[in-house]
């Protein structure tokens, strides 16, 4: 069974809006925390495209045209940003070794 | 129909466009991987460790001592002249290092270390014969042990007065926090420390209690 456009939309619009929300917090904690500043840059980079397709959202809402290819880019710009997000998680894993080490005896600085 | 695609074609188009943004990222030299102590933060082993993944780590991390002396060419090209060592004991490494500082570069050395040494008595005979290095000795074993070349911070891991150390941290031009926060533990344990002035002021019991194989 093929969803309609309009459900299509429905899903890009909230999940524009939760991936948004979601990257914005992940960037919030990787400023404030020395711990996430690993990944901040592919968090920007996710925070960016989770805006830019929450923007087509809007833009499909507002003119209102059944134009398939808006919808097409706000999924591409929530994937494309979700695999930053992987990427991001990624980038910390590959530090949590030395971030681990250094913890052990120097927690004050964290 | 701007994107219309198969499943795995629009995979690899999203995967490719992730791909040259990296690539741009890396062109506009803005670090993917940041990392949280400073520029760049290395695992480093030690030689002299009988740890057992030791030939694994041969493969692919440097020696402490390695990485020591890199750091200090480069930073005696920058106009360092000073180097302060947080120690438990003056082992091989440390003496080497020390050697290095005062009689290669001529800069001056700080280190602060727990009574007894297991340093030959020559050689810290000759240690403190050079004006340049100033040596204390706590009263308490200092727990994390440190060397701090400029902005350069080499951490060793937690070791027990027996064994040297295995592992260690090096972190190249530590972010001003993370250097402060060396620094003035450096400080605290320095000022505190016993002044060595001469070799008259070293005896058995505080200094050197060094047996060779050991």
């Amino acid at each position: 069974m093929i969803p309609e456009t309009s459900e299509i939309m429905l899903i890009g619009i909230i999940g524009s809006i939760i991936a948004t929300t979601l990257s914005l917090t992940i960037l919030n904690i990787s400023m404030t925390h020395r711990l996430f500043r690993t990944g901040i840059t592919p968090v920007l980079m996710a925070t960016l495209l989770f805006s830019f397709s929450w923007i087509t959202s809007l833009v499909y809402i507002i003119t209102g045209t059944a134009v398939s290819w808006i919808l097409e880019l706000t999924i591409h710009l929530l994937f494309i940003g979700a695999i930053f997000i992987l990427l991001s998680i990624f980038t910390y894993l590959i530090k949590i070794d030395e971030i681990l080490f250094y913890m052990r005896g120097n927690k004050r600085t964290l | 129909m701007v994107f219309s695609t198969s499943g795995i074609g629009s995979l690899v188009i999203d995967v490719g466009i992730v791909i040259v943004i990296l690539v741009v990222l890396k062109m506009l030299k803005i670090p993917i991987v940041v990392d949280p102590f400073g520029e760049k933060s290395v695992h480093l082993r030690n030689e002299q460790s009988k740890d057992k993944d030791r030939i694994f780590n041969k493969f692919w991390l440097k020696t402490g001592r390695g990485w020591k002396k890199e750091i200090i060419d480069k930073e005696v090209k920058k106009g360092l002249q000073e180097i302060k060592i947080v120690a438990g004991e003056i082992y091989e490494g440390t003496r080497e290092t020390i050697r290095y500082c005062l009689e290669e570069k001529r800069m001056k050395v700080f280190i602060v270390a727990e009574q007894g040494l297991k340093c030959p008595t020559e050689d810290l005979k000759e240690f403190i014969a050079n004006p340049n290095f100033k040596l204390r000795i706590s009263d308490k074993r200092p727990e994390h042990h440190k060397t701090i070349i400029g902005q350069n911070i080499l951490l060793e891991e937690y070791h027990t007065r027996h064994d040297p150390y295995k592992k260690a941290l090096g972190i190249e031009n530590a972010y001003a926090d993370v250097l402060e926060y060396h620094n003035d533990i450096f400080n605290s344990i320095f000022r505190d420390a016993q002044e060595i002035k001469s070799d008259l002021d070293l005896d058995e019991k505080t200094v050197c209690i060094f047996k060779p194989g050991k």
